[in-house]
């Protein structure tokens, strides 16, 4: 069978998730057509290929990482319901996000959870444990957790998965100059957030 | 580029590219926020990740509440009848066949797979063991699939009174799961179960789009129309009675306005 030929985006951008197994690009047309067939390695491989794109639009989306937890699992579950319907000529990564985006929103909707973010994973310690994170990341994620919602996507998509604003938008279903704008504003308000400890550092940007 | 062209650029720029500013060479203070914002940068990169691959953590232990939805005529352990609700829930079976026996050190610890093999219904006894000590909404919800896959509705009955449970004590009761169940009740004419799952989903209709609230508030006081008639039937009690008219007066109250 003839593959189609990979997204521009899944081919040549850099996916900044680290950690180990594969990535999205790693999972082509091929291992998501053997996965639908019911292949295990395939539906395992393409699993952990998801799972961290998951858990971080869930991040993204809901601010906090307790609840993102629990999304992350409801989408996984999803992705894999889904996966007889997915289109194999379209790309994997935007269709994977949306499914996390929905279940995201839609947990959120379920559980009346407030809208201030929170990133008190101490409220579970497991999760505090599975984390294992030093003060400077903790901190670094207390303020991205501080933006809104929109402005945590637009830096999740576009500084972390390498989008570009319009395709960010695209994906989103904004106007690219709406994305454009508040990728300004957030990486703006992100930057400030990251100094909140740097006085000497932050006197240098109020004079700018 | 002058330093306040420097600094605003640094402000929101690629985080990238914080580097690549000529400027910075010429200039220390500039370098040096440049520098700073970079690490702050990659300690939110190491969270991010460190977040993305974490595995789900087990759940602290949620206390049975009060169920003050249910219906004083429920009789819950012997209603809620198994078969296919779970089909209704989650939805159609999958094509996914058993895979190889994973290790037995953390049964839990695969999540993503854990959710492959509950779909094939073919999670070990150990894997359910350790879902069932979390008791939480997920694993709650691979023990429903993986009871439906394999067929045993004993044990597909238990899982799914346990997430009705959970959910409701977490105050966050799943209406779409309460909409289900009542279709199927309604199916196989159990009418107490009709009534509770009625009941605790008309509580949450608010989370549905608007079109959706409509067709299935509609759907439900019809149900619960028929099972208040049902029940008051085979009843004697006046307060049965009443509240089946009760019901029914609603029902039709929403067919006369359509």
């Amino acid at each position: 069978m003839a593959l189609p030929p990979p997204h521009p985006l899944e081919e040549s951008r850099p996916v900044a998730v680290g950690g180990p197994g594969p990535s999205l690009r790693d999972c082509d047309s091929q291992t998501v057509a053997a996965a639908r067939e019911g292949d295990r390695s395939a539906v395992d491989d393409l699993s952990r290929a998801v799972w961290p794109q998951i858990r971080r639009i869930a991040l993204a989306i809901t601010g906090n990482p307790v609840l993102a937890d629990d999304v992350a699992q409801d989408a996984m579950l999803r992705v894999l319901r889904a996966l007889p319907r997915f289109d194999l000529s379209r790309p994997l990564g935007p269709w994977v996000r949306t499914i996390a985006r929905n279940a995201a929103r839609n947990a959120r909707a379920r559980t009346d959870h407030p809208a201030e973010p929170t990133t008190d994973v101490g409220t579970r310690p497991d999760l505090e444990r599975a984390m294992d994170l030093d003060a400077a990341a903790r901190s670094a994620l207390t303020a991205f957790s501080g933006l809104t919602e929109r402005q945590r996507e637009l830096i999740e998509l576009c500084d972390h998965q390498g989008l570009t604003p319009a395709e960010a938008a695209e994906e989103l279903g904004i106007a690219g100059g709406t994305a454009r704008a508040t990728l300004h504003a957030a990486r703006h308000a992100l930057r400030v957030r990251l100094l909140a400890d740097r006085p000497d550092l932050l006197d240098l940007l109020r004079d700018a | 580029m002058t330093c306040e062209e420097a600094r605003e650029a640094l402000l929101t720029m690629d985080p990238t590219a914080l580097g690549d500013l000529p400027h910075l060479a010429e200039c220390d203070a500039c370098r040096s926020l440049a520098e700073a914002l970079g690490a702050r940068h990659g300690d939110l990169d190491r969270a991010l990740s460190t977040f993305a691959h974490a595995r789900p953590a087990p759940a602290e232990p949620v206390q049975p509440a009060n169920r003050p939805w249910r219906w004083r005529m429920s009789t819950p352990s012997a209603l809620l009848a198994a078969a296919a609700a779970a089909t209704l829930f989650l939805g159609a079976r999958s094509a996914f066949g058993p895979g190889p026996q994973r290790p037995a050190a953390d049964p839990c610890a695969q999540t993503p797979e854990l959710e492959a093999s509950a779909l094939a219904g073919t999670l070990t006894k150990a894997e359910i063991a350790c879902l069932a000590a979390k008791g939480t909404s997920m694993p709650n919800r691979m023990l429903i699939v993986d009871a439906w896959e394999r067929g045993d509705l004993v044990a597909w009955r238990e899982w799914v009174d346990r997430e009705q449970e959970r959910s409701i004590a977490a105050g966050a009761f799943d209406p779409d799961l309460g909409y289900k169940l009542a279709l199927h009740c309604a199916k196989n004419e159990e009418w107490p179960c009709v009534v509770e799952s009625v009941t605790g989903t008309l509580g949450r209709v608010d989370v549905w789009d608007e079109k959706t609230r409509e067709s299935r508030t509609r759907s439900l006081l019809k149900l619960r129309a028929r099972a208040g008639a049902a029940l008051a039937e085979a009843s004697d009690d006046p307060a049965v009675k009443a509240q089946a008219a009760e019901w029914l007066q609603a029902w039709e109250a929403v067919r006369e306005s359509e």
